[in-house]
């Protein structure tokens, strides 16, 4: 069956645009995680939607606002991860924990607002949801329950597996020249890994295949429910064993593959329990895309000395899966054009096509 | 006496292939030793390995050097170190005859200086570190343990090196700079600015690689 999506939107610079307000301005969107918030003061920065954001723990609490500062719109934090009060380092200004403006340098004798303008500064403060380890936040004014975009089932099953992250990860962010969609159809697509990922990630797989022992081909997709999108696979994998295995605190049974679909744009893994990673597609532009990574362990029962060899080893296994894939998609997206033929999907593409059902009735793009 | 050489990788070919003219410049009286090796075909079961190596062996008449390269951040150099250790055996520490070190540098245990490297005066190295051929030191570095300085790498005056970081082939870090507990730059060229903790420049990524939470420092 062909796909509703159009090379379009795949290319269309005025089609990212829309994406930001109605896909990413709209949705509950993955954000940090919980364990790299636990200190006073922790933060994490992201934008979301388009919209620079902190997300910050103000007394145990966190909270999420805009990041900009409410005078001048500087950015009252820089890196990613980081622990500092929320205060702005252009002219001092302090912020509380509802974000107001507390403490203003001078404020008297250079600024003297009105008691009214004075009581507008504040920063716009967005809704937050930690599920498990995980925190969401969604920018819209007036947001969905989350209940709506992830069933209840799947919300417990990210909270039990989460729960197991060690406070500990490694992160970074790989520039991808290709639309973020190509990234998110990609792990959803199991059939791609024998030719793409043969000698890297297929031999790990047990019975030698990805596939699901059944495909049940649906003719209509139409009027698919938004939180059929998000959903929990597992298959068989060889799990090569390692002594600093038995240190930690491994989800669920061993030799066994977790793979999670997290819409719009995460895809969190595990491999035996053991170890987790959260690959994240952000769109930065129609045909860029910025992959963030994000690699624990399971939480440990006793120090593990080398734990950030173990995570950086990780690591770079995986970059090198992503790698493979990064190879193809980059030249799949330069070679799109809006006359290009629309995908045509197969029995086992059900999946792609209620996500391409949902993303246009999203967009506005169907009814 | 017995020197054993336990390892593989660049490091336990050069000290194997050098060993009769190395014993002339590290304070071993080569003439009272005789040379031990275990080659080790990866170090997967290094703390195994040495164990049954050394069983059996006198510690008052074995001196051991673990040999390896920078592995796993290091910690497969050290696992076979700390397992030779509690053993109650001693470290050698082993100088190439054609490297360059002050009288006034400071050594620790289990080190490698290699063919070439300059080490200035002031130098303080730890335990179980290893400064790669025509690396160049200078003065009053501090370089913690189980640290890795490769081959061509240069080390500006004061600079500090923290325990497990690996400062890769032909980095220049200049003078002053700081590079945190388990750092990693293998890529290049000249660093001015410090690092903090758990930070990795390589090749594989585009931009550095941070590790984030409990502090570096409480698993090293």
């Amino acid at each position: 069956m062909l796909s509703e999506i159009q090379a379009r939107h795949y290319i269309d610079p005025a089609v990212f645009e829309r994406e930001q307000t109605h896909v990413f301005g709209k949705l509950w969107i993955f954000a940090g995680l919980r364990t790299l918030l636990a200190e006073p003061d922790a933060f994490l920065t992201r934008t979301i939607g388009g919209i620079p954001i902190v997300i910050q723990n103000l007394s145990g609490v966190l909270k999420a606002f805009e990041n900009q500062c409410a005078h001048r719109q500087m950015p009252l934090q820089f890196e990613e991860y980081g622990q500092r009060r929320l205060a702005c380092r252009y002219h001092g200004w302090t912020y509380d924990a509802d974000g107001r403006a507390k403490t203003i340098p001078d404020e008297q004798t250079l600024y003297r607002f009105t008691s009214e303008e004075r009581s507008n500064l504040c920063l716009r403060e967005f809704a937050i949801e930690v599920i498990g380890n995980l925190v969401f936040v969604n920018v819209h004014k007036t947001p969905i329950p989350i209940e709506q975009q992830f069933t209840k089932e799947f919300l417990e099953q990210l909270a039990g597996i989460s729960s197991h992250f060690s406070s500990q990860a490694i992160h970074t962010c790989v520039p991808a020249r290709y639309n973020w969609k190509l990234n998110f159809e990609n792990v959803l697509d199991a059939n791609h890994v024998a030719y793409v990922h043969p000698r890297t990630f297929r031999p790990l797989i047990k019975n030698g295949t990805a596939q699901p022992a059944e495909i049940v081909p649906e003719t209509s997709v139409d009027d698919s429910e938004l939180s059929c999108l998000s959903f929990c696979s597992t298959m068989a994998m060889s799990v090569q064993p390692w002594p600093w295995h038995a240190m930690v605190e491994q989800y669920g049974p061993r030799d066994t593959y977790h793979n999670y679909f997290i819409y719009p744009n995460v895809n969190f893994i595990s491999v035996g329990g053991l170890v987790f990673l959260i690959q994240q597609f952000d769109p930065v532009a129609a045909d860029r895309t910025e992959v963030r990574f994000t690699l624990m362990t399971a939480k440990e029962k006793q120090r593990i000395a080398a734990l950030p060899a173990i995570l950086w080893g990780h690591l770079k296994g995986e970059k090198r899966v992503l790698d493979e894939d990064l190879v193809l998609l980059e030249a799949l997206q330069a070679r799109l054009h809006a006359g290009g033929r629309p995908a045509c999907h197969g029995a086992y593409e059900t999946q792609l096509r209620r996500v391409a059902d949902v993303y246009l009735r999203l967009m506005g793009d169907k009814a | 006496m017995q020197l054993a050489l336990i390892g593989c990788g660049s490091i336990f070919d050069a000290a194997q292939t050098a060993w009769p003219r190395l014993g002339n410049k590290c304070g071993l009286d080569v003439a009272q030793y005789d040379l031990q090796t275990l080659p080790l075909a990866s170090t997967d079961t290094i703390a195994a390995d040495v164990t049954a190596f050394l069983a059996g062996m006198d510690p008052a008449k074995v001196r051991v050097f673990a040999a390896v390269d920078y592995n796993a951040l290091n910690h497969a150099r050290l696992d076979a170190y700390a397992c030779a250790r509690l053993r109650g055996f001693k470290c050698a520490t082993l100088i190439h005859p054609d490297a360059m070190v002050e009288p006034d540098v400071q050594l620790g245990e289990n080190c490698w200086i290699g063919a070439g490297a300059i080490v200035s005066s002031g130098v303080r190295i730890g335990n179980n570190a290893f400064i790669a051929t025509g690396a160049r030191i200078d003065a009053n570095v501090q370089i913690g343990n189980n640290a890795w300085i490769g081959p061509g790498a240069a080390l500006g005056n004061n600079a500090r090196i923290g325990t497990h970081s690996i400062v890769g082939a032909d980095v220049k870090i200049a003078a002053n700079v700081t590079l945190g507990l388990h750092c990693v730059i293998d890529v290049p060229g000249a660093y001015a600015t410090s690092l903090p903790d758990g930070t990795f420049i390589d090749p594989l990524f585009a931009f550095p690689v941070h590790i984030f939470g409990s502090t570096v420092r409480s698993a090293g």
